[in-house]
């Protein structure tokens, strides 16, 4: 039985008024994004590139719910007003602006702002450091603006071409390269958008980060180290997949190299990247061992 | 203080009740408020036009060279370019002594995300193509000159030296991010601006021949079109 302090409450206020105030919140939210993820679903949402779009919203609204006991508890409130609207006008301006004029990185990158703010204005800055990883991790659904995709993907797939057919090279295959076309034995092959990987990075980055603040290591060096390295795990595991296709090319023929086996590349893509994650973290691991047996 | 607990708490609830309720008519008014903004008139010089008949098939010195059987890109990227432009022309013109230089215009009526010009640094990287960004330079033209990029563009023994701008609304643009400005600006007015490409191209080794015979091919085109046909396809 609870003492009668904390009985007092809940005569003083019905439980509809607590959580009133989070509903119509939400139902403002829903006001403004249900459509915007509409529109998401059906563009872009559905294509390779950005399909992790709805699986990192889905992570977020779950990293929130996950702390929800120490948010809801509306005795640590201490509402900053003044500021969480401030957030909170920035955060509907840029919705404004992105949804009329077709910026989704303002449309959808508002929501983070308004989250924010909406926690600010109800519970205060103690509730928002709580659901901080969230608020970061949403950085992740947004789609990344066309201008960034073309300037950053054309010189991925080069160096992503290039190291795949010197490796190959001098290994002693019948390998040239011209731009991002790689010409094997009698067979050409062009390297194509989605081989340049920068999708492919942000997802793993954003599931790396996420494996992190799970697993909750205590060294901070392991942290930081481990989040820095999945750009070059990306980077070798796309160059892992180009040289895989060129090969089946080579031994298989065309129909093999584009059929089938161009879905199962794909899949040697995540496994080698997930190995290299494992192996990198291992290395670490061993690594910040020494170095704290050293110290003792 | 047990007393005073409860008191509070119920205070702090109501506060935050009064905010929220807040936040639902601002978040109601933002939604009003980003479609009100969303421009739905569309604009473009070109109107009803076709590309062909803008850009007539013989002037000056240069004819179009009909012995050219234009090539076919492969049905990929044919997907890829009916999917982002509303047309496209691609003609070979040949003048008398012979020199020949590749016209090709893109057009799409609606600039904003899903549809808007690709510039030909991707479309040629695309196609597997090594492509080097020479710079921006100036082009003469009856009316006073425009600036143009210029690039070059090499596969296997195909060397391509490429000059070419965009229009966005009938504003002369020469990079996507101008573009996006112009756009935007349109935009924030209620308007959906048209854009178009224009790209000309010679096969040669040597660049700087290149670019002159292209400046030549270019004026030549701008004087014989009518000005209001120039004025489409150069900007302001």
């Amino acid at each position: 039985m609870a003492t009668p302090s904390e009985n007092l409450p809940i005569l003083a206020m019905p439980r509809w008024q607590a959580w009133m105030p989070w509903l119509l919140a939400g139902l403002g939210l829903a006001i403004l994004y249900v459509p915007t993820f509409i529109g998401l679903a059906q563009t872009i949402w559905s294509t390779d590139e950005q399909g992790h779009g709805p699986i990192v919203l889905a992570l977020s609204v779950w990293l929130i719910y996950r702390r929800w006991p120490e948010i809801y508890d509306v005795s640590a409130a201490r509402p900053r007003v003044v500021v969480g609207w401030f957030v909170l006008l920035v955060g509907a301006l840029l919705y404004a602006l992105g949804r009329s004029q077709d910026i989704l990185l303002f449309e959808v990158g508002s929501a983070i702002w308004m989250v924010s703010g909406i926690m600010l204005v109800l519970r205060g800055t103690r509730q928002l450091k709580a659901i901080w990883f969230a608020l970061f991790f949403m950085f992740f659904m947004i789609p990344l603006p066309s201008a960034v995709v073309d300037a950053l993907t054309q010189p991925m797939k080069l160096a992503v071409s290039y190291v795949a057919e010197s490796v190959l090279y001098k290994l002693g295959f019948p390998i040239a390269r011209s731009g991002v076309v790689l010409n094997i034995g009698q067979y050409q092959l062009l390297v194509a958008d989605a081989c340049a990987g920068l999708h492919t990075l942000f997802t793993l980055e954003a599931l790396g980060l996420l494996y992190l603040n799970v697993v909750r290591y205590s060294s901070a060096f392991r942290n930081i180290a481990l989040a820095i390295l999945i750009v070059p795990i990306s980077f070798t595991a796309n160059v892992i997949r180009v040289m895989t296709l060129t090969l089946v090319t080579f031994y298989l023929g065309d129909e093999a190299g584009q059929g089938f086996l161009h879905g199962f590349a794909g899949m040697v893509l995540f496994l080698s990247a997930l190995a290299l994650i494992v192996g990198t973290d291992g290395m670490l691991r061993l690594y910040s061992a020494r170095r704290q047996r050293r110290a003792a | 203080m047990s007393s005073a607990v409860p008191a509070l708490r119920a205070a702090s609830t109501s506060r935050s009740l009064v905010q929220s309720v807040l936040l639902l008519v601002l978040c109601a008014a933002t939604a009003i408020l980003g479609s009100l903004l969303r421009p739905k008139v569309e604009i473009g010089p070109l109107g009803g036009d076709r590309l062909q008949d803008v850009v007539p098939v013989s002037f000056g010195d240069w004819k179009v060279d009909s012995t050219i059987a234009p090539v076919l890109p492969d049905p990929g990227v044919l997907r890829a370019i009916n999917a982002i432009y509303s047309e496209t022309l691609a003609r070979t013109y040949v003048n008398s002594k012979g020199q020949r230089v590749m016209l090709s215009l893109a057009y799409g009526r609606r600039q904003d995300d899903s549809m808007r010009l690709h510039q030909p640094e991707g479309c040629y990287a695309g196609q597997g193509f090594a492509v080097r960004r020479i710079g921006e330079g100036r082009l003469d033209t009856p009316t006073g000159g425009i600036s143009v990029m210029r690039l070059f563009a090499a596969q296997g023994p195909r060397q391509e030296p490429i000059t070419y701008w965009m229009v966005v609304g009938g504003h002369h643009v020469i990079s996507q991010w101008q573009g996006k400005l112009a756009q935007l600006r349109f935009g924030l007015r209620g308007f959906i601006p048209d854009g178009l490409l224009v790209r000309v191209s010679s096969i040669s080794g040597d660049s700087d021949e290149a670019f002159a015979l292209q400046q030549r091919f270019v004026k030549d085109m701008l004087e014989n079109v009518p000005s209001s046909v120039g004025r489409v396809l150069t900007g302001s």
